[in-house]
């Protein structure tokens, strides 16, 4: 931390990293070892299993999680984008770039609940196969991730609208999000390939 | 006293238990879980390290950056 002098005289503390980045950014770094440890165990399970697929009949919807991937890869773009536009002070279309970051990344939870429908509607399920629980364990847990960070993301779409955009916040907002899309690709290579 | 009963219970600890394989890799023994245990042991010892000294030298560097502009 460094100080300042301001024009009263009296020196003021300026963070060179603002607290809610900071925190945002120890918060993610956890959340990357929690993703971290289900990979790790999701691989290590899989080499001891000589069987390693969904149920006879049963294919994984690969093509459209692919299309989804890129969905939610446009909506990270989105919000970084937002960040750039903010900086410039272009506050309407930063808010603008953010609500249609929210609304892709809802696209990508619906079609993921979408197509989960499916799976357990043909049988599917937690309890039908070890490979059917760990599937499930890992994309829920980014399924549950991506749904609190929307939810999170919206609320603070309408406090920006109502009391201007917040850049050191936009820029923790973008931590987390950019977090939950950089990690749903790794989780598609290793779960659905 | 307590010195005494720790040795005591350290003792029968020691006497009464068995070996567990409770390890995923030892309980099924096959060449491929070695390696995803040795890997993944490897990626989860590895990324805390890499994720700790990125994030201080990252700190380093905007310290450095905003004494300079200070300047």
């Amino acid at each position: 931390m460094t100080t300042v002098a301001v024009n009263s005289g009296i020196k003021k503390s300026k963070r060179a990293i603002p607290n809610s980045v900071m925190g945002m950014a120890l918060f993610v770094l956890t959340e990357t070892m929690f993703f971290t440890a289900l990979v790790s165990a999701y691989l290590v399970i899989k080499a001891g299993y000589g069987y390693w697929a969904p149920p006879q009949g049963l294919t994984l919807p690969v093509a459209m999680t692919g299309v989804n991937t890129f969905v939610l890869l446009l909506s990270g773009a989105l919000l970084f984008l937002a960040g750039r536009s903010a900086a410039k002070d272009k506050n309407r279309l930063a808010l603008q770039q953010i609500v249609a970051s929210v609304v892709l990344g809802a696209v990508f939870v619906c079609v993921q609940g979408y197509e989960w429908i499916g799976l357990i509607t043909y049988g599917f399920t937690l309890k039908s196969s070890v490979f059917a629980g760990t599937f499930f364990l890992l994309v829920g847990a980014h399924a549950i991730h991506a749904l609190a960070v929307l939810l999170f993301l919206g609320y603070h779409c309408r406090v920006f609208y109502q009391k201007g955009i917040d850049k050191e916040f936009l820029t923790a907002l973008q931590i987390l999000w950019l977090f939950v899309v950089g990690i749903w690709p790794i989780l598609y290579g290793v779960v659905y390939f | 006293m307590n010195y005494f009963r720790t040795i005591i219970l350290s003792l029968t600890v020691f006497s009464v238990s068995s070996p567990l394989i409770a390890c995923a890799v030892c309980g099924v023994g096959k060449e491929e879980s070695r390696l995803a245990f040795i890997l993944t042991t490897g990626i989860l010892t590895i990324t805390p390290l890499i994720m700790l000294v990125g994030g201080a030298y990252y700190v380093y560097g905007r310290y450095k950056d905003q004494n300079v502009n200070d300047d």
